[in-house]
């Protein structure tokens, strides 16, 4: 019989801390809290928090995926060449974006597993190899030649209660992504896998666990969900851009160390992920609506990256005694 | 009495709703040509008496950009300004400003125009890609052999600026060679701007002289040829400020230097921007009273500031920016 992990302490912790910072913006600038605006903001989180639950898997397992903007990029320009140089449709492009994904995912897990390398050093090398193609591929120019019904959908789109606000589909899909990821991470026996691998690789091994097989379905997952994530990116920004989602990798890692992940590997929770994504979503959020300019907000998002990592390390060193 | 006082601030402060939010968002927060257009923006807000909101990306990231346009869409400003990193890629916040009824302008880089009321242009291109080429004709002869160092290969101001140098070197020095008809990108990065002079100099040992057409580009490159020991035997102009050009022009390693004053351009944005909202000006206004600059013509939605000016040892002391 599962029960769920007791890592749930630390999700109530997030839990709190995003109902304090909720309320505090909320009560400093009325307008944090209007959900038309709220729901815009939203957008903005969804590519992050799509990656961020198979990184989760993927840190959990001891490894580590730096390729996922570059990756992110390169799905989308090779969608947006197909779409508007081989007359490709839209759903063909997309379908193409998912594949580039998963292709560029196995790849790495292929090059871990086959190669021996570590993941910091394969993932090193897609990041610049993936970033690279991207480039490559269309002289370093965009491509915005999107359908309007496309883009609008991307910029706009929700879906509405008939009331004046209604929920991004972006969020929608985000919000179904990050429940099937907690099911598989909590529930799943591939969950299980990449935590084992992570807290003790030759133990795994003897196990019974195939190192294998639970990297190419968590780095698959990872490139699958860059994909998806190009597909929605170039959605809202109506541009394939080779040069997009640079420096995306940090966040997502930021995001799923804040929600309790170790990055040692072990430990993990896409659940306190899925916080951290709306905790750091909201802080940036709230620090912007109350102009306070961009150098210092990278402090403080640094301080409290900083904070929360020790506060989670001296969690798991208590835990562990 | 001092309760009253402090109460009738307190109401006071609350009150200043009154007063327009007026965003000016140059492309990267930092650099000084961005600092001085923030001055000139900053000087103007005050002698209009609005609130003025002067913030930015910390990378030249055209993602970073919208999310910030759309931060003060949710804090009901009544203008943006944006210099885009990405005319196209910025597009949909904008439009989206655009559609609640903000006033949307653009300055010193153009977005597509559908996306924006006015565009505040420093120059015609026109006139920039003649000072340029005259600049190199002038010192290295009308059949120079030379190469551009240009900012991000997206931005629309550069790429409108090589255009037309293109156009007029071939009207008026067909014998004129560009070495790389594909610009060399520095990414507004003096940096990078100079290991980029530095790979320059060895893969093109026949070049004459060098374009570096950003405020970043510039001084990079000018280090490039200092620490290639090619300072005086190469020619290189470009587009920056004149102090940070000064050490270079009276050393010899950059011959000339050509810009406008990027403090009135951001001055005249802001005096665009505030007429706008007050109704002042309007699609239909050839000409508007820019305050201290005097009368500006407005042509095909685009205000102008002026000509070009060309910085050499002889003046290049004589400006505060």
């Amino acid at each position: 019989m599962k029960r769920w992990p007791h890592v749930f302490g630390r999700e109530a912790l997030l839990l709190l801390m995003i109902i304090g910072v909720a309320a505090g913006f909320g009560f400093a600038k009325p307008g944090f809290l209007d959900p038309v605006n709220f729901a815009d903001r939203t957008r903005y989180w969804v590519e992050t928090g799509l990656i961020a639950v198979p990184m989760t898997f993927i840190i959990a397992s001891g490894g580590i995926d730096l390729s996922v903007g570059s990756l992110l990029a390169l799905a989308g320009i090779v969608a947006g060449v197909l779409h508007t140089r081989a007359g490709w449709s839209l759903p063909a492009v997309i379908a193409v974006a998912l594949a580039t994904g998963m292709i560029g995912g196995l790849l790495n897990a292929a090059a871990i597993q086959l190669l021996r390398l570590p993941a910091l050093v394969v993932t090193l090398a897609t990041l610049a190899l993936y970033r690279g193609l991207a480039f490559g591929i269309t002289g370093a120019r965009p491509i915005s030649d999107w359908p309007e019904s496309f883009t609008d959908w991307g910029s706009t789109g929700a879906l509405s209660f008939g009331v004046r606000w209604g929920m991004p589909w972006s969020l929608l899909i985000l919000l179904g992504w990050t429940a099937a990821g907690a099911v598989l991470f909590h529930r799943h026996t591939i969950g299980r896998h990449a935590r084992q691998l992570g807290e003790n690789a030759g133990a795994a091994r003897f196990a019974g666990i195939s190192p294998a097989r639970t990297r190419f379905a968590i780095y698959g997952m990872s490139g699958l969900a860059c994909g998806l994530a190009a597909v929605l990116w170039t959605a809202r920004f109506a541009t394939a851009h080779p040069g997009a989602a640079q420096g995306l990798e940090l966040d997502v890692i930021a995001v799923v160390v804040l929600g309790g992940t170790r990055i040692t590997g072990g430990a993990g929770s896409v659940v306190g992920t899925f916080l951290g994504l709306v905790l750091l979503g909201l802080l940036r959020y709230g620090l912007d609506m109350n102009s306070v300019p961009q150098q210092d907000q990278t402090v403080v998002v640094g301080v409290l990256l900083v904070l929360i990592a020790a506060l989670n390390e001296a969690w798991a060193a208590r835990s562990e005694r | 009495m001092k309760l009253f006082s402090l109460a009738t601030a307190l109401l006071g402060s609350l009150t200043a709703v009154g007063a327009p939010k007026i965003g000016v968002m140059p492309k990267i927060m930092g650099i000084d040509y961005s600092n001085a257009m923030g001055r000139g923006a900053v000087a103007a807000g005050k002698e209009l008496g609005v609130d003025l909101v002067f913030d930015g990306p910390v990378t030249n990231d055209p993602a970073k950009q919208a999310a910030l346009v759309e931060t003060w869409i949710a804090q009901k400003f009544a203008a943006i300004c944006v210099a885009p990193n990405d005319p196209d890629a910025i597009g949909p916040a904008l439009r989206k400003a655009r559609a609640r009824g903000i006033k949307v302008l653009t300055y010193d880089s153009d977005a597509q125009p559908r996306s924006r009321d006015f565009f505040v242009n420093q120059a015609s291109p026109a006139a920039i890609g003649k000072a340029l080429i005259d600049s190199m004709v002038r010192n290295v002869g009308p059949e120079a052999r030379y190469l551009i160092i240009t900012g991000s290969l997206t931005a629309a101001n550069q790429n409108l600026w090589m255009a037309e140098m293109e156009k007029y070197r071939q009207k008026a020095y067909p014998k004129m060679v560009n070495l790389s008809p594909t610009p060399k990108a520095a990414e507004e990065d003096s940096a990078r701007a100079t290991q980029v002079t530095i790979d320059v100099l060895k893969a093109y040992p026949d070049v004459q002289g060098i374009f570096a057409i950003t405020s970043e580009a510039l001084p990079g490159a000018a280090e490039g040829l200092i620490k290639a020991h090619a300072a005086g035997r190469v020619f290189l102009t470009g587009l920056s400020t004149p102090k940070s050009m000064s050490g270079y022009v009276k050393s010899g390693a950059c011959g000339e230097v050509i810009l406008w004053n990027p403090e009135d351009l951001g001055y005249l944005t802001v005096q665009a921007a505030v007429q706008l909202v007050e109704g002042r000006i309007d699609d239909h206004s050839k000409s508007i009273s820019a305050g201290r600059l005097g009368q500006k013509q407005i042509v095909d939605q685009q205000v102008l500031l002026g000509e070009p000016l060309v910085f050499t040892k002889a003046n290049i002391d004589q400006y505060g920016f």
